[in-house]
């Protein structure tokens, strides 16, 4: 069950980068991003969706070639990212208070 | 209705990757479910506000290239690997027209082959539909080297990502193994 609310750091920066500019296909969010890569985009929103994070529908395209899958962050998404923002200005508060 | 900055961010993106004031709306709706439901004509209205005109449109095939889904075609004569859904594009400036594969057909039939069929919808196809369409729009702007280096990186992209999910295969397998061994102790 624990392991359902555990973030990773790529994970974070693909749900923040969904939950900002709502639903994005795989090669946009590499587009988007500094340090997701392709080889490994498609197996981080895979985890993801296992954890209900995220969800996809195939669409197709006007322009021709093959359906595509566009992702967006579902509710459960929006809500772990909150919380990892919480966790992490909480984290680096304490810690800026305790160098003063 | 309030325009937030978020959602002018959104319009604004939207509308230069070449989405229509419909889709822009439905997208708005989506992400800002609690705020009062955003319209087409209003999206159509802020777009004429924010002297938004010049836009990306989607890539055409260039006038040598046609593009044709296997599946509409009846003949036999394309190798069987290449499977319904799949885009190819024919190059119709030389005679006879030559049938042009698309990028990376065979990782797409190994990955059939070897991979299950979730690992395959989730992973596999998706990243090998992002490198055929990316090639696709190198091809409609007759980018040709472009189009062959999409090509590489998308060979490239397929072994990372094998290297990716390495781990989790195995521990997978040595699960599965392991619970066999047991059961049979």
């Amino acid at each position: 069950m624990s392991d359902h609310f555990k973030l990773a750091p790529k994970e974070f920066e693909a749900l923040q980068l969904l939950i900002n500019h709502g639903e994005l296909y795989g090669l946009d969010i590499v587009k988007r991003s500094e340090s997701l890569k392709r080889g490994t985009i498609y197996v981080v929103l895979s985890r993801m969706a296992e954890k209900g994070f995220v969800e996809s529908r195939l669409s197709k395209e006007k322009s021709g070639g093959p359906p595509r899958r566009r992702f967006k962050a579902t509710a459960l998404g929006v809500r772990a990212a909150n919380a990892a923002e919480a966790a992490k200005e909480a984290f680096a508060g304490n810690l800026n208070w305790g160098t003063v | 209705m309030a325009w937030s900055d978020f959602k002018v961010k959104v319009l604004k993106d939207q509308w230069a990757l070449g989405k229509t004031a419909e889709e822009i709306a439905d997208l708005i709706n989506d992400v800002c479910i609690y705020d009062v439901p955003t319209t087409r004509n209003a999206v159509v209205g802020k777009i004429h506000r924010l002297g938004l005109s010049g836009r990306a449109t989607p890539p055409k095939p260039s006038k040598n290239h046609i593009y044709v889904d296997v599946s509409a075609i009846k003949e036999t004569s394309i190798s069987h690997s290449i499977k319904d859904g799949i885009t190819i594009v024919i190059e119709t400036g030389e005679e006879p027209a030559r049938i042009i594969c698309p990028p990376c057909w065979r990782l797409r039939w190994l990955s059939d082959f070897v991979f299950s069929q979730k690992l395959n919808d989730e992973i596999f196809q998706p990243m090998l539909d992002d490198v055929q369409f990316e090639y696709n729009e190198a091809i409609a702007r007759n980018r040709l080297k472009k189009a062959k280096w999409i090509t590489i990186r998308g060979h490239l992209s397929f072994v990372s990502m094998l290297f990716a999910l390495l781990p989790t295969i195995i521990a997978k397998q040595s699960g599965e193994v392991w619970q066999v061994l047991s059961g049979r102790k």
